[in-house]
């Protein structure tokens, strides 16, 4: 019998390395984590245009750059220095600290179409280089060379003595226009000197973004060496999802290890044995690798934030384990306190679980991920503990209970009237939360940010200096084609243009204002005098100034050329400076393009909406921060409705399992006031509601208290002993760990934390009074 | 020193107290003598030192101020006569410059420090910063730097190569910036002593501009 008890343990111990290995293999070859949140919201309905705006709104990859300290002369240095290697990274599509140099080819394109681009062209009217207006160009010209300092270039005017070229590059710097010295942007106090970058990486690319920011940290370093004094201030979406990003893994970091350490010590304390500690860590290990593989085999990568939530929601992978240690007796085999103790565990798990399958039918990607990684690592975890671990454990082998004794009797003593006291003061703090009629939903994203105060204040600074849009309004036009969806664009402008006029808001940047679509383009053209008209009204204007007669055949010529040519198109201008600034504004998707207007300085909000939702299907506003507050109502409603199937699958699985309705009662109280207790809590304390993460950390009471009211309901009197002090030591160890995350300054590691940490307080008192109350052997 | 007094002293002892032979050998210590004298001789006004760039900004640095009629000539290639302005220069050490033109109409540009005043019939006054229009700045220090004697800052925008002699040089500036000489190709200045008289300013394009100056200060 010991033999084949020998060699089924040894086959179990193989089966199971043998899974590790494979899964460990799998791990480091296949799994790959996505730090790009793109994946985590849906394509579509609600959240559609905000994701377009916040995977490619130029907002969104924004960095803002201030250099300050040192003396003025260096800081117009290293700006000038800093946005030339930055330009070389190949990680930016635009790096702009000043005036916008362009190569000579680019420049060359530009000027030999300028008679199609330049905005000037539009206003002219019907008519334009008739003599009135060549002569006006042509007498302002000739100030220009008789000025005292002429530094203007004079080889320009006989192709265009119209200075149309200037046009059009000034019309390129946009709405950008901050303060000049030393021919870089400064701001108004000269205090600092000004540059920004659009990163090529997509807003919600967080990893590449990181990347991109550190990279300037870096070139900065680099180029300021040995000039003491100057310090870089970053600012823009990227860098707040950057330092977001880093917060919270240091954060992460330190309070993983230190509820590493405290987990540990409570279980040196109830057990003192260091094999304890070895062995418990087991069933968890094996559900986290489990958990990983299953979920990123499934969906095909595992999203970071899955990762990080899945991890907290597997801590209830540490009670099982435990559980058995608590009820080993010294007179028993491992695999008797097995059959004991796993009846109990069996149907926890499996309730727990289905809890949990409610969410992998979300229509949220991310929640979804959730649902298969706690589902997995809690199956895996139950079966390393019923068939691994005792394969572990040396025969015999019994750990000290420390601190058991008669007070857990007295502790254990059915005491009615506490019972009927715990539920009254139940309904009453139900009572008073209702009456008090709190804040429910927080669906401020900017809520969960942990973004400090300061940083804000330096975001402001530079944004107002450099004139950049603020990511917070946008329109978005959709049309078949490029072309389509530029004459929408120019039609929006000259009505953006009469709401900018009212002063609804400061300004607007859209593609058709750097690139006017073809049918303005032939417009223009068509407009164009022809040749002879022109000469004709040339020399008309000439007369009696001194310039040379002929002087301007190159003007006549490319005028000429430009009532034939073809119209410049998005294909002509990809690569350059222009075609940078106009491919963050115009794109393809899927089947349809896509041109996007930020609006600067919105001041009447509800009206621009209102004027908006008015017009035809293919335009649409979007106000960021009332979009992700749907998006926050949405994840937050699909969370609840979630939950509460998953309360309904868990209670009827409980009726089936247990088959006795008082049993069913006794387990499903205590979990039901705990909820309700947990919920009144959490409203008192956070003034602002609740979101997501408290539904999800929601669930985990729920296990948790699933667990305690079924050991306390099944345990025998003589059992009962070893139930207290395993759910003893499992509520201690939780409530530690989840007691730090409440006390970070994190906002969502806050959530969790509180409602773990009271959850799992309420839980233990409810299930420890209430269970054995209702399980009392009737006399 | 010692040497060429007892070669002087020792002709004139001779010639005094002469025998047949000694008259070849006196001629002989005068003409050495007068040979260790000419570069004195020849070169005076300068205290003894020789002529470079150097002296003759500091030269010029003694100038404290001047006040000036100027005649400029442009030759454009556009245009089919040249632009003539006339007015008056004004300086003031080391940073004071003012081109006050008269004709054909009245306007003018200033710089004090880093202040820069342009008054246009079009536009009234205006006051600017120098730095924010680093083109004229660089042009403007080509003459500013030759008048003050500032040396270290002509040799930050320009390479200068001095020619002629204190009484008639000529200082021709090519600016160091590629930007700047892909459209000024060089600055030409000469004068008399430490009077400024005339600034040419070659463009690359072929336009071509003489300016003279007259002081009417002495």
């Amino acid at each position: 019998m010991s033999h084949m008890h020998a060699t089924n343990r040894s086959i179990t111990l193989l089966i199971w390395l043998a899974a590790i290995f494979v899964c460990a293999w799998l791990a480091a070859t296949q799994v790959t984590v996505s730090t790009d949140l793109d994946a985590f919201i849906p394509a579509d309905g609600v959240a559609a245009d905000l994701l377009s705006e916040l995977r490619e709104g130029p907002a969104q990859r924004l960095i803002l750059m201030g250099i300050a300290g040192s003396t003025e002369q260096a800081r117009a240095a290293i700006s000038a220095d800093l946005s030339a290697r930055l330009a070389n990274t190949g990680l930016f599509t635009r790096v702009a600290n000043g005036e916008n140099l362009m190569k000579a080819g680019e420049q060359r394109l530009l000027f030999s179409h300028r008679y199609m681009l330049s905005p000037r062209m539009g206003a002219r009217g019907d008519v334009p280089f008739d003599a009135e207006s060549l002569r006006e160009a042509l007498e302002a010209r000739l100030q220009e060379l008789r000025s005292p300092v002429p530094v203007t270039d004079s080889s320009g005017l006989t192709a265009d003595p119209t200075r149309e070229f200037y046009a059009v590059l000034h019309a390129l710097s946009g709405g950008e226009r901050p303060a000049t010295r030393r021919g870089v942007w400064f701001s108004r106090d000269g205090a600092r000197a000004l540059m920004l970058a659009e990163t090529k990486a997509a807003g919600l690319d967080l990893g590449a973004q990181d990347k991109a920011v550190k990279t300037i940290e870096t070139t900065f370093a680099d180029v300021t060496g040995k000039r003491h004094g100057a310090r870089l201030e970053l600012s823009g979406a990227p860098v707040f999802a950057t330092a977001s990003q880093d917060t919270i893994r240091s954060t992460v970091t330190r309070l993983s290890t230190a509820a590493s350490v405290a987990t540990a010590l409570i279980l040196l304390l109830a057990y003192r044995s260091g094999l304890v500690l070895l062995l418990a860590t087991v069933p968890l290990a094996s559900a986290m690798l489990v958990a990983v593989v299953t979920a990123s085999l499934m969906f095909g990568e595992i999203f970071g934030i899955t990762l990080a939530f899945g991890m907290t929601l597997l801590g209830v992978a540490m009670d099982y384990p435990v559980h058995v240690f608590s009820h080993r007796r010294r007179d028993e085999a491992v695999d008797g306190t097995l059959r004991r103790v796993w009846p109990v565990l069996r149907l926890g798990v499996i309730s727990t679980a289905l809890g949990y399958t409610a969410m992998v039918t979300a229509d949220l990607p991310g929640l979804k991920q959730l649902g298969v990684f706690a589902i997995a690592g809690l199956l895996t975890a139950a079966a390393v503990t019923r068939w691994v671990l005792p394969a572990l454990l040396p025969a015999g082998w019994t750990p000290t209970h420390a601190g058991a004794g008669a007070w857990m009797d007295r502790l254990l003593k059915p005491r009615p009237w506490l019972a009927l006291w715990l539920v009254t003061a139940c309904v009453a703090i139900l009572i008073v939360t209702l009456r008090s009629d709190p804040v429910l939903w927080e669906d401020e994203l900017a809520s969960l940010s942990p973004i400090p105060a300061a940083a804000l204040a330096v975001d402001k600074e530079l944004r107002s200096g450099l004139g950049a849009p603020e990511p917070g309004y946008l329109a978005i036009i959709t049309a078949p084609d490029a072309q389509t969806a530029l004459v929408r664009s120019e039609w929006l402008a000259t009505r953006l243009e009469h709401m900018t006029d009212r002063g609804l808001l400061q300004g607007f940047d859209m593609a058709a204002r750097y690139l006017p679509s073809a049918r303005t383009q032939r417009a223009r053209q068509a407009a164009l005098p022809p040749p002879d008209k022109l000469r004709a009204d040339l020399e008309r204007s000439q007369a009696g100034l001194p310039f040379k007669p002929g002087a301007f055949e190159p003007f006549l010529r490319d005028v000429q050329r430009a009532r034939t040519a073809a119209p410049l198109g998005l294909k002509d201008i990809a690569g350059g400076a222009l075609g940078a600034r106009v491919e963050s504004l115009i794109f393809a998707r899927g089947n349809e393009w896509v041109a996007l207007a930020p609006l600067s300085g919105v001041n009447n909000g509800k009206v621009v909406a209102a004027w908006f939702a008015e017009r035809q299907a293919w335009v649409r506003y979007v106000d960021l921060k009332a979009a992700t507050g749907n998006l926050m109502a949405h994840f937050r409603d699909t969370g609840l409705n979630r939950f509460a199937w998953g309360a309904v699958l868990i209670v009827a699985l409980l009726a089936a399992g247990l088959r006795d309705w008082r049993m069913v009662i006794a387990s499903v109280e205590p979990v039901a006031l705990a909820v309700v207790v947990t919920v009144c809590a959490l409203l008192a304390l956070e003034r602002d509601g609740l979101t997501l993460f408290h539904i999800v950390s929601l669930l985990l009471v729920v296990g948790i208290c699933i667990d305690y009211s079924l050991f306390f309901s099944h345990a025998g009197l003589e059992g009962r002993r070893h139930t207290l002090h395993a759910v003893l030591v499992c509520g201690a160890s939780t409530l530690v760990v989840f007691a730090m995350l409440a006390m970070s300054s994190i906002p969502v590691l806050r959530a969790i934390g509180l409602t773990v940490g009271i959850g799992v307080s309420a839980s233990f008192l409810l299930a420890l009074v209430l269970a054995p109350q209702l399980t009392r052997p009737r006399p | 020193m010692t040497a060429w007094s007892a070669t002087v002293n020792r002709p004139l002892r001779d010639i005094s107290g002469m025998r047949s032979g000694a008259l070849p050998r006196a001629a002989f210590s005068v003409l050495l003598s007068l040979v260790l004298l000419a570069p004195i001789v020849l070169t005076g006004g300068t205290g003894g030192e020789k002529f470079s760039l150097e002296t003759l900004m500091r030269a010029l640095a003694d100038v404290r101020g001047i006040d000036a009629a100027f005649r400029e000539i442009r030759e454009v290639g556009i245009l089919n006569e040249p632009v003539i302005l006339t007015g008056i220069l004004r300086y003031r050490a080391p940073d004071y410059v003012k081109k006050q033109v008269l004709l054909p109409r009245r306007e003018s540009i200033e710089i004090n420090a880093e202040e820069l005043y342009i008054d246009t019939p079009e536009t009234g006054q205006r006051r600017l910063r120098l730095d924010d229009y680093p083109a004229i700045a660089v042009l403007v220090e080509s003459f500013r730097a030759t008048l003050a004697g500032d040396l270290d800052s002509l040799r930050r925008y320009y390479r200068t190569t001095l020619t002629g002699t204190f009484d008639n040089w000529r200082l021709r500036l090519r600016p160091i910036d590629e930007a700047m000489a892909e459209q000024v190709k060089a600055v030409a200045i000469s004068g008399r002593q430490a009077r400024v008289l005339s600034i040419t300013t070659l463009e690359t394009g072929g336009a071509r501009s003489v300016m003279t100056i007259t002081p009417t200060n002495s």
